[in-house]
């Protein structure tokens, strides 16, 4: 046989490499055939797991948020149906889902950049390609119909109706009510329920009862191809609609408070002080919660994100100011209750006191004083002198105990989201945070609301409401109930009382008769209202970063209040010239009678 | 006649038969979804008719006849690929097909078989001057004539499978050692530092080697150069490996064309390779294939899913599922058992070739079946190889298993002259 034989000069025969390909070959063979053993075997469950997520596809289906509703059940925020264009990338190419995702931009007349964050947007889809994202929502019914027909050259969009959010009171009730976005990765990944593509609150009460709102989305569970052509349903899970929503909010209340508040910037509250229940809040500048559903233009988005006004900003609650001479009172009632005072006490204006061996002068804003003074008529007319002397002699422990008793520098919890708790300064507070000692002029200055001390309009308006019911400190709160979407009634929230004030009864009727006299003739005459008798107290706060805050909290009707409101306007000027008038409309509004007609004011504090 | 149906070797005639109906099967099931599958099988069947009536004629000469036209043969095959070019039909991007209305034929197909034979005829004739680097020189332009043909299709795949039927046929034809040597160095250099600068880039450690890959590589040839040649040249150092020279010169020429291997790669070539790599770096675009077929595979477990009742299959997850992709739609439904008795099935036709080669009355008929197992062992390992995530991504059909008429043919042919040469074994 010639195979045997030596090979050409070399020593191995045929045979012998023939033997050595076939070790090659057949040690190949045996490295696939290990290797498929070890697919097969040895991670054949993990890969039967994986064929399993690859063919099934949770297609969800939205459920319907929860109505908002105020007090009367007129409808604050609502739902309706809205064609909404989904996509999911299946298994396409960039460059593919970049043609399509072109191509519906142009369908729905939109710009390139549009589809180019939309671009972005589909590489940032966190597990499954087949997942559905939301590219656009609110297109008309033309767009839909155009879409509708272009499908079939638009692999993965979906067009279907799906209910989006309509908020009936806009821009008025903004801060109450917040505003829906579509989830960001990072809340996807910190709330493990939510799904790409889902909507959350932002703000307000979208925010606050986000999960009473939300309800549970329900889906399909399909079988597709690789092509995420759906082959099967294999289960389906109907979607359980949200809660509705019912505020104390009233509509008429509300409208006034916005309606008036606009054009300054500034806030009104209005309280019910005999359950601590918000009627109205409104924050000026205010935002239009729709665009959020319709697609904000970017100038919109710089405007409300970046702008010096802070838009979004609800100053009712992330607001904090020096409280002024609406302060006043809380000095007022720390004397009597501490008995340096009585309602009878008289002091002397001479238009300044002398402090310290510098013989410091601290003014009163008369510079010609208001010569003697009881604290009825000290209320009336703003007088600082009689302050700063029943400051000084309660010292500043006492004076901030009051605070705190009514409810400054804590938070309200009012079931808003981001309440801040304002600031109450005592002597160990200024030495850790300024290493300076408490002189006899901080106190001065606290006893007329002003200094260190940080307050917010709710807890103003907090504590305006206990003055009106003796003595009674409500938290305030804006949910009244949740109700189902039959109509049940599924939770009730009661009045809940943080604490009664132990105050006598003169002490107050002598600080009301202050707060009415303030109206009457004093510093708040500009807040009258022809045949309502209002109770109120103007404050003027100083401020480093420019001109006063004014201020103007008040009570009504003075002998049985169903209101207590505080007016701030920013850097508005005098509280008497400023805040009253707001008050006085949205009184006048709100009780449905006449404002007095427009005098000047002769004082302003 | 009747001394060839005697000696007639029917386990390979047998084991091929299995090997395409299991393919006929999964084609089928492969298929189900398009709603026609019957369509498939029925052309894959006629293409089977085909190949085992020109296995029969192909069986029926004395092979010792083909010897004396192999060059004729490879003459037609080159004038087929040169006509090809001009005439042939562009399918998938390569213009490899003639178009023979209901038959498309593929003339890379006949000229494997072809080049085989003309393969083996010329080492035969040339079998005492196999160390002279001349007649390597000559079958290589032989070689490459048939490789740039095809290259120019372009279809990358096909032309692959003459490189290790050319080495393989020279090896076994008794190519001196050291040649066999060098050419082992130089693949390895050429084709690894590709690979190895591509490692790099994915795994993105070594940032400035990446950015100056090739200045380096310059750098490194032109230092090591100088160096050798001081050693050598001042210092009179004894270098007892006499073939120096040529090791130097092999390396060089490997480093330079490794320089234009990674400089040359297509786009989609150079992601391919980084799939290889990584295939879960692209899920979605070229890692897709690759991720899909191995998840088909693994998930068929021990038993399978059933027949027709593989999710993967079904629903299209594996692409090209009835030409290049089978393997995993036999393994998904099919389970381990069906992979072993593929894989079986395979090392029984590899082991009948190899005895075959073994067995042979001459020269010719061995070096004629040894290019034949190469060729059916190379598209094996490769097809399954890719498959199961081992080796690159390469565009090869699986013998026998895959869908493609011109393919099945060519194979039966192939296996029409492994039967010539075991029924003609002892003619001497």
């Amino acid at each position: 046989m010639w195979h045997g034989e030596n090979l050409g000069y070399s020593a191995e025969s045929f045979s012998d490499r023939l033997n050595v390909l076939q070790f090659g070959i057949f040690f190949l063979l045996g490295i696939i055939f290990f290797r498929i053993i070890s697919l097969q075997v040895i991670k054949g469950e993990k890969f039967r797991k994986i064929s399993e997520e690859n063919r099934i596809v949770i297609y969800s289906q939205p459920a319907t948020r929860g109505k908002i509703f105020d007090k009367n059940m007129d409808v604050v925020v609502d739902n309706k149906p809205s064609f909404v264009v989904l996509f999911s990338r299946q298994t396409m190419e960039d460059e593919e889902v970049k043609n399509v995702i072109i191509k519906v931009a142009r369908l729905l007349q939109r710009n390139d950049q549009f589809a180019h964050t939309l671009i972005e947007k589909t590489k940032t889809i966190p597990g499954k390609n087949f997942s559905l994202i939301k590219i656009a929502e609110n297109i008309s019914k033309e767009q839909a119909m155009r879409l509708a027909e272009k499908i079939p050259q638009l692999p993965g969009v979906v067009v279907r109706i799906e209910p989006v959010r309509v908020y009936k009171w806009g821009t008025s009730a903004s801060h109450i009510t917040g505003y829906v976005r579509e989830a960001s990765l990072g809340e996807l990944s910190e709330n493990t329920v939510l799904k790409a593509g889902d909507v959350i609150g932002k703000n307000g009460i979208e925010k606050q009862y986000d999960e009473i709102l939300r309800g549970i989305n329900g889906g399909s569970q399909v079988e597709v191809n690789a092509r995420a052509v759906q082959k099967r349903i294999l289960e389906t899970v109907e979607p359980i609609d949200g809660d509705s929503i019912v505020l104390t909010i009233d509509k008429k209340i509300q409208t006034a408070l916005s309606n008036h508040i606009q054009g300054h910037i500034g806030v009104a509250v209005a309280i019910d002080p005999n359950t601590g229940g918000v009627l109205g809040l409104a924050s000026y500048p205010d935002y239009n919660p729709n665009l959020f559903v319709s697609g904000l233009q970017s100038w919109q988005l710089r405007y409300l994100l970046r702008s010096d006004k802070k838009p979004l900003w609800n100053r009712a609650l992330q607001g904090q100011y020096p409280p002024g001479s609406v302060y006043k009172m809380v000095t007022a009632f720390a004397g009597l209750e501490s008995g340096v005072i009585t309602p009878q006490t008289v002091i002397n204006c001479k238009g300044f006191i002398e402090l310290g061996k510098y013989k410091q002068r601290f003014r009163c804003w008369a510079r010609e004083g208001h010569g003697d003074m009881r604290l009825s008529e000290a209320l009336a007319h703003s007088c600082d002198i009689f302050f700063y002397e029943t400051g000084l002699k309660l010292g500043p422990t006492k004076l901030n105990d009051w605070a705190e008793k009514f409810g400054f520098g804590k938070k309200t919890d009012i079931d808003l989201p981001s309440e801040e708790k304002g600031l109450t300064p005592d002597r160990a507070w200024k030495k850790a945070k300024l290493h300076q000692d408490w002189y006899d002029g901080d106190t001065v200055n606290m006893s007329v609301g002003q200094g260190y001390i940080w307050t917010t309009p709710i807890q103003i308006a907090q504590f305006t409401s206990a003055i009106a019911n003796d003595g009674i400190i409500f938290q305030p709160f804006i949910l009244k109930k949740i109700i189902d979407a039959q109509g049940n009634v599924k939770f009730e929230n009661v009045p809940k009382i943080k604490r009664e004030l132990d105050i006598t009864a003169e002490n107050f009727s002598a600080v009301k008769k202050g707060m009415m006299e303030a109206v009457r003739y004093g510093t708040g005459k500009n807040a009258k209202v022809v045949g309502l008798s209002v109770s109120g107290k103007t404050g003027t706060a100083q401020n480093p970063q420019g001109v006063d805050h004014a201020w103007f909290v008040c009570f009504a009707p003075s002998e049985k209040p169903k209101i207590a409101l505080v007016v701030m306007v920013e850097h508005g000027g005098g509280g008497g010239d400023v805040a009253a008038p707001i008050a006085g409309k949205i009184l006048a509004e709100i009780f449905e009678k006449k404002m007095k007609p427009q005098m000047d004011a002769d004082e302003h504090r | 006649m009747k001394l060839a149906l005697k000696k007639f070797d029917w386990i390979l005639f047998i084991d091929v038969l299995l090997l395409t109906f299991i393919g006929l099967l999964f084609i089928f099931s492969a298929q189900l979804r398009s709603g026609n599958p019957m369509f498939y099988v029925a052309k894959q069947s006629t293409a089977l008719g085909i190949g085992v009536a020109l296995m029969l004629l192909v069986v029926s000469v004395r092979y010792e006849l083909y010897s004396e036209y192999t060059k004729h043969f490879y003459f037609f095959a080159v004038l087929l690929l040169f006509a090809v070019l001009f005439f042939g039909t562009r399918i998938r991007g390569s213009k490899s097909w003639f178009d023979l209305g209901r038959f498309a034929f593929q003339p890379s197909e006949i000229a494997k078989i072809a080049f085989v034979l003309y393969f083996a005829g010329f080492i035969e004739k040339n079998r005492y001057r196999m160390k002279k680097i001349s007649q390597l020189f000559t079958a290589f332009l032989t070689a490459s004539i048939c490789i740039i043909l095809i290259l120019l299709e372009p279809d990358f795949s096909s032309a692959s499978v003459f490189i290790p039927i050319f080495l393989g046929m020279m090896y076994t034809g008794g190519l001196s050692k050291k040649i066999i040597n060098f050419a082992i160095i130089f693949f390895v250099i050429s084709l690894g530092l590709p690979f190895l600068e591509i490692y790099l880039t994915i795994n993105n450690s070594y940032g400035f080697l990446i950015e100056n890959f090739r200045i380096i590589y310059l750098c490194t040839i032109l230092l090591l150069t100088i160096f050798v040649w001081f050693f050598i040249k001042f210092l009179r150092f004894k270098v007892t490996f006499k073939e120096y020279k040529t090791v130097i010169l092999i390396i060089l020429l490997g480093l330079i064309t490794s320089i234009s291997i990674s400089g040359y790669l297509k786009d989609y070539q150079r992601r391919r390779m980084i799939v290889f790599l990584d295939p879960s770096l692209d899920p979605l675009g070229s890692g897709y294939n690759i991720l899909q077929s191995r998840i088909a595979i693994g998930s068929g477990q021990l038993t399978g899913r059933g027949i027709f009742q593989g999710t993967q299959t079904q629903l299209g997850f594996i692409p090209d599922q009835h030409t290049d992709y089978i393997f995993a739609v036999i393994s998904e439904e099919g389970g381990l058992i069906f992979s072993f008795i593929v894989i079986l099935l395979y090392a029984v036709l590899i082991t009948r070739g190899i005895i075959i080669a073994r067995n042979a009355a001459d020269r010719f008929g061995s070096l004629t079946a040894v290019g034949i197992v190469i060729m059916f062992s190379y598209y094996i390992i490769l097809n399954l190889g890719m498959l199961t995530g081992i080796m690159p991504v390469a565009g090869v059909p699986l013998p026998f298993l895959s869908y493609g008429g011109s393919s099945l043919i060519a194979n039966m042919l192939a296996v029409g002259l492994l039967m010539n040469i075991h029924i003609r074994r002892y003619a001497y």
